[in-house]
């Protein structure tokens, strides 16, 4: 095989008293794609931003082509060839593809930016790369996979040749996974090394030559994708077995009586929604399958009351009985709605904020004096859900930024399950969680549910719907293109037609 | 019995000359936010560059020097913002406000060593004063440069990127820092410029608080043009209009021959002011990093 292009050794890096990374080898060879799995605060972003020079290591040595290099700054990662495209893009929203496409590496006649060799790069670039991108188009108004296509296509421009992806398919939709998992091929194709982060382990074993599994801030293990599989590789992230992702575990079907807990009529939202119509019973879930960006942020936003329209003729959310059109996220709260938003970073937490506060900003409504803090119990169920939830954090006061991502997004579950709604909105409630913890989410909404707690589950994950729903809609360009009954009974034979339905 | 000779023109005409200082001081506001750094040093930049640009004219009788001495007074105070802002991540609002009340104790200190009164400067005579409406067209001319600055230089889209995103910026090798210190810097010089137009064009000496808030107006007008360099002409304008027709009111008779008192008269256009950032503020969209710290 080809030689090492890229190696850790013995990488420690301390937060505090958390130990990220422990000691940590790796090794890369030229031209493989190279998987790191593990659990939700293993350590893998810590790492991938180690060989970025995004952080420095406390201790341990980096060596690139068989050198010794020392990084002070991304800066000189990247001239040696590392880029990485992050789990959160650095894209500038309120600039253009163009602009961000050179930014920092502008060419110039004069001083002045040649906007005109840079549009022929970026032109070649995609050519190369099979993607159109609008080049004069704000990047805000990209979707995601735009967005990530362009982050690579910044990597290409800067002659990166080990490109690192840190969990780059969590936001996609499955389209994008496929096409993305298709661009990491040619980039191997064309000579480039890559070292992928991801949960997935049919994506790991879809493109990777390499996987190593990273547990506590260890490197447990690195093995050769063609000599493992899914089942042995999951053993070796959780460290016990783990029920595979389409092993359904069968929710007793217990048909629980009662009027709908939620019935939705003919709702219209400005952006995408069209005359939306649809009823949860108890104890059901209803799942929502689609492609990203088909009206489910919408509403989710018009259910939850973050945005309330009145606008439409003959529009009624009706929970419990109540019509709530009107009612702000607090009301609906205090009536046993609650909300797994789908952005934990915009809409979920605020990462300045610590544990503490943010399990109380969500649950407010659930103590009985709303205004001031009640700290020792809220405290005290923080720990709670660190301990149930095996969140992975220094203390309820450690604040939301300094968890790992699938850690924030536990959080997150937490605090909406504690009030013990009555309806739960659960827009992406798995992203970016590894599957250890997707279980325990799983099983907890399951649990729920035949305790009658009524679920609307939002997903671009088709797996996630057909393991969990008892319903299925499908939504695309803002209306209810579909409906699956019994998904319960028929499961996995939905799968096609459902994915039929959504494009 | 007053004579009230009211002529739109010349309303139009006073409008125009009065958003000169707006529009050098909104500039350089938008220097400095577009790159990250809130300003509301805007006031006190501007009477840095008054008191400078009078001082400098008249102990060299050449207002030419006196402009040059208000650049060199005005990067040296965008420097010190910058410092305090940028470099000891001391908050920008409060920075803000502390610089506006150094200069506003520190100018009177300054004018007594120089001239033995703590008031105002000497006035200066006519042919020592520059052309109010020179500096009227070099403030429109400054917009456009200050758009292809922002949008064709390098350097420029070093600046926006620095108040949108600080993280991508930095991960692209770009030092926010540096970026912010330069674009503050050059902030306190444009908005100095302002500060001129009002002691040796507009006015004939540095009198003590004789910015009357348009650091604080400027703000204004630069938020409701969206931090946008061509549309930040039109609302300085509409803000020096206002200013205007508070002159102009002044003498407005009332139909038993007296006046609106002054002081109601001269709140005009900060009541503009607070009826635009109330309906606008929230409508147009800050750059996204600004007043946060690197
Ligand atoms: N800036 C920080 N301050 C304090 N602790 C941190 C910081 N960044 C990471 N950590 C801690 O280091 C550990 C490893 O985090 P890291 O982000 O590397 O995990 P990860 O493997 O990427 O997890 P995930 O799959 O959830 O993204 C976690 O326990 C996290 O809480
Ligand atoms: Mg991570």
């Amino acid at each position: 095989m080809s030689s090492l292009i890229l190696e850790a050794k013995g990488i420690t890096k301390r937060f505090g008293n958390v130990v990220a990374n422990d000691r940590v080898d790796l090794s890369i060879r030229e031209g493989e794609i190279h998987a790191i799995i593990g659990e939700n605060g293993a350590g893998k972003s810590t790492l991938m931003k180690i060989l970025y020079g995004m952080i420095a290591p406390d201790e341990g040595q980096l060596l690139v082509r068989g050198k010794s290099v020392h990084f002070e700054s991304p800066l000189d990662a990247l001239s040696l060839g590392i880029g990485m495209v992050h789990q959160h893009f650095m894209l500038v929203e309120r600039m253009t593809v163009l602009e961000n496409f050179i930014l920092g590496s502008e060419p110039t006649i004069n001083g002045i930016v040649d906007e005109k060799s840079a549009l022929q790069d970026l032109k070649n670039l995609m050519l190369e790369a099979h993607t159109e991108l609008p080049s004069s188009s704000l990047v805000k108004f990209l979707s995601v996979g735009q967005q990530q296509r362009l982050e690579i296509l910044k990597l290409l421009y800067r002659k990166s040749d080990i490109l690192i992806f840190d969990e780059p398919t969590g936001v996609l939709t499955p389209q994008e996974v496929d096409q993305f998992l298709k661009s990491l091929r040619d980039l191997k194709a064309r000579g480039k090394t890559i070292l992928l982060i991801t949960h997935k382990l049919n994506e790991v074993m879809a493109v990777a030559d390499q996987v190593t599994v990273m547990r506590a801030g260890k490197t447990v293990s690195s093995l050769a994708a063609s000599s493992t599989d899914v089942k042995e590789l999951a053993t070796l992230l959780v460290g016990r077995e783990v029920r595979a992702f389409d092993e359904r575990k069968v929710k007793s079907v217990k048909k629980l009586s009662g009027a709908p807990v939620l019935k939705v009529e003919s709702l219209s939202g400005v952006k995408k929604l069209k005359s939306v119509s649809f009823q949860i019973n108890p104890g059901e879930i209803l799942g929502i399958a689609g492609i990203e960006g088909n009206g489910q942020h919408e509403l989710v936003q018009m259910l939850s009351g973050v945005k309330v329209h009145s606008h439409s003729q003959g529009a009624s959310i009706q929970f419990l009985n109540m019509k709530i059109d009107q009612w702000n996220v607090e009301k609906r709260k205090a009536a046993g709605m609650a909300c797994i938003p789908e952005d934990r970073h915009h809409e979920g937490l605020i990462l300045d904020f610590n544990l503490v506060e943010n399990f109380y900003l969500g649950s407010r409504v659930h103590f009985d004096i709303p205004t001031l803090l009640p700290f020792k119990e809220v405290t005290a169920l923080v720990e709670k859900s660190i301990s149930d939830f095996e969140i992975k954090a220094k203390s309820p006061f450690s604040k939301a930024r300094e968890l790992s991502g699938g850690n924030q997004q536990k959080v997150i579950v937490a605090r909406e399950l504690f009030g013990r709604p009555k309806l739960l909105i659960a827009a992406q409630p798995t992203r970016g969680v590894d599957i250890g913890a997707i279980e325990r989410i799983h099983d907890e909404l399951l649990k729920r549910a035949e305790e009658g707690m009524a679920i609307l589950l939002i997903s671009s994950e088709l797996d996630e719907i057909l393991s969990l729903s008892d319903r299925v809609l499908v939504i695309r360009n803002g209306e209810i293109s579909a409906e699956f009954s019994d998904v319960a009974v028929q499961g996995p034979d939905l799968r096609y037609e459902i994915g039929r339905a959504m494009v | 019995m007053n004579e009230f000779h009211f002529s739109f023109v010349d309303l139009l005409l006073s409008g125009l000359r009065l958003s000169t200082p707006l529009l050098f001081a909104a500039l350089g506001g938008l220097l400095s936010e577009r790159a990250g750094v809130a300003n509301i040093a805007l006031e006190g930049f501007l009477l840095v560059g008054a008191f400078s640009a009078a001082a400098v004219t008249y102990l060299s009788g050449n207002p030419w020097i006196g402009l040059s001495g208000a650049l060199a007074a005005g990067a040296m105070i965008g420097l010190i913002f910058a410092m305090l802002t940028v470099y000891a991540k001391a908050d920008h609002i409060v920075m803000g406000t502390a610089l506006n009340l150094f200069v506003v104790g520190a100018l009177p200190l300054f004018n007594k060593i120089f001239f033995g009164v703590t008031g105002s400067t000497p006035s200066l005579e006519l042919d020592q004063r520059l052309s109010v409406w020179f500096l009227f067209f070099v403030a429109v001319a400054l917009s456009p440069l200050i758009w292809f600055f922002l949008h064709k230089v390098p350097f420029g889209y070093h600046l926006r990127s620095s108040g949108e995103n600080i993280e991508a910026s930095k991960s692209l090798g770009i030092s926010v820092k540096r970026t912010r210190l330069i674009a503050v810097i050059l902030a306190g010089m444009v908005t100095a410029l302002g500060g001129a137009f009002l002691s040796i064009a507009h006015g004939s000496q540095f009198s003590r608080g004789m910015s009357a808030g348009r650091g604080f107006i400027a703000l204004a007008a630069l938020i409701l043009a969206g931090w946008r360099p061509i549309p930040v002409i039109l609302t300085c304008i509409l803000f020096g209009l206002a200013d205007a027709a508070q002159i102009v009111l002044q003498s407005y008779p009332l139909p038993d021959g007296s006046t609106l008192p002054v002081q109601w008269i001269q709140m005009f256009p900060y009541i503009v002011t607070l009826v635009v950032l109330v309906g606008f503020v929230g409508k147009t969209e800050p750059p996204q990093a600004i007043a946060k710290n690197d």
